[in-house]
């Protein structure tokens, strides 16, 4: 079990995006923000069923949008387990990107939340 | 789900301006992310573009033949079948030729590059987007489009006069047929020939010749409705079609064209008058007769027009049958 994710997943700091400030982009960084929970119980369900195949696409479509939206972290945690579905044979090498990914989403916050 | 959102509503585009005016290109996003559609209609909500969205591949082919957009952006990694095989079927779409395609992907592999661009693609942008960037291929993507356009119509106008040639018209007939078993109306055909022409050249010279040819072209013009159709069809031969209209309607005009003609004083021969003849035929909805048919038809009434005289207008049934139209009184 790796040591460090532990307190990573209680770490609080929210997930911003780069274009909060930005008006016009308002309305879309929440519709993104309003979606994360959602995107992120649904990996954790795939990765809990074995669903490589689902889970690599879930992250393959969030790697390509996250970025759009400002949330490059989320973006490069996406491509990290999809490269990581590619390449890997069993389910367990993939906990540690699942968890990051899914801890990103989770923190994942408007401008105006906390 | 379909996703049709005009990013400029003040406007009044018409996709099917025949003119080739000041409408706005359509711009089709294929992708299965509904999180790629939200971001692009709110980022190019003020770019000079009709932005429309499919989220799947047949969708979006389904899309891609109604419109025939400038451009389309293909998400190359679509659940079922793939970018790269609906790149396939886009570019074997005739209606599709020029339609720019930019290829999208989360993947930044040379070999998923390469394929797009041999498949026919123009650009490869990968996801995430840098908006910038994205907005500024996809202007230069249109740019190459609406050059393309320029190219196609130019090569489809006659450089003497302005008018349509005869590449324009072999296009624009299957159009007029199709609509006229769409509307229910009849279509009228028209060919013109000036009358003795080889001696206007002869006598007065080439530059003569062309004035004339100019001439006859711009009394069309002058004459006719937006709906009717001249092209050059060859040297001193001129095609008409004039759609939802019987002979008997178009009558009149021909033969207000043939006064104009005969009227005219020529600057370069001011006493050598000119005349032009015409043969006519019309076809019902639903004829089945190919397009061939009816020039033929109206090729042998011209040829009985100039039997008889010259300078004016002859009639041919399907039948094969020549008569002189009868003018209204």
């Amino acid at each position: 079990m790796p040591k460090d994710r532990g307190d990573d997943r209680k770490n609080p700091e929210p997930v911003r995006s780069d274009f909060e400030g930005d008006p016009a982009m308002r309305s879309l960084i929440d519709l993104f923000v309003a979606q994360m929970p959602e995107k992120a119980s649904r990996l954790s369900d795939l990765f809990e069923g074995g669903h490589i195949d689902d889970l690599e696409r879930l992250a393959h479509q969030l790697r390509g949008a996250a970025g759009g939206y400002g949330f490059g972290e989320i973006s490069e945690a996406a491509a990290g387990l999809e490269d990581a579905c590619r390449a890997e044979e069993e389910l367990d090498g993939l906990r540690s990107q699942v968890d990051e990914l899914v801890d990103l989403c989770q923190r994942a916050r408007t401008g105006t939340e906390h | 789900m379909r996703i049709d959102r005009d990013t400029h509503p003040e406007e009044t585009p018409s996709s099917a301006d025949a003119q080739g005016g000041s409408c706005l290109p359509d711009v089709l996003l294929i992708d299965d992310s509904e999180f790629i559609h939200s971001l692009l209609i709110s980022k190019f909500e003020h770019e000079p573009i009709r932005l429309h969205g499919a989220m799947c591949s047949s969708e979006g082919i389904e899309m891609a033949s109604e419109l025939m957009p400038a451009l389309i952006l293909l998400d190359l990694s679509m659940p079922g079948v793939d970018g790269f095989q609906t790149l396939r079927l886009l570019k074997d779409m005739p209606v599709l030729k020029d339609t720019q395609v930019i290829v999208i992907s989360a993947s930044d592999d040379t070999e998923d590059k390469v394929a797009g661009f041999e498949l026919g693609a123009c650009d490869y942008v990968t996801k995430p987007f840098n908006l910038p960037e994205l907005r500024a291929r996809m202007r230069s993507a249109l740019r190459v489009h609406e050059l393309l356009t320029l190219l196609a119509e130019r090569a489809q106008v006659d450089g003497l006069t302005g008018i349509g040639n005869r590449t324009c018209f072999d296009e624009r007939i299957e159009q007029e047929l199709s609509h006229r078993d769409r509307s229910g109306d009849p279509l009228t055909l028209a060919l013109a020939d000036i009358d003795l022409f080889k001696a206007v050249n002869d006598t007065f010279g080439h530059t003569a010749g062309d004035e004339v040819i100019r001439g006859v072209a711009k009394l069309f013009n002058k004459h006719l409705r937006k709906s009717d159709i001249v092209c050059r069809f060859g040297g001193e031969e001129f095609v008409l079609l004039f759609r939802d209209q019987q002979a008997g309607a178009v009558i009149p005009v021909l033969d207000r064209v043939r006064q104009a003609i005969e009227q005219t004083r020529w600057p370069a021969h001011p006493d050598h008058k000119v005349t032009i003849s015409f043969g006519v035929c019309d076809t019902p909805a639903g004829d089945p007769r190919k397009a061939e048919d009816w020039l033929n038809t109206a090729d042998q009434a011209l040829y009985a027009a100039k039997r008889a005289g010259r300078n004016r207008i002859y009639y041919g049934d399907a039948n094969g049958q020549q008569s002189a139209l009868r003018l209204a009184s």
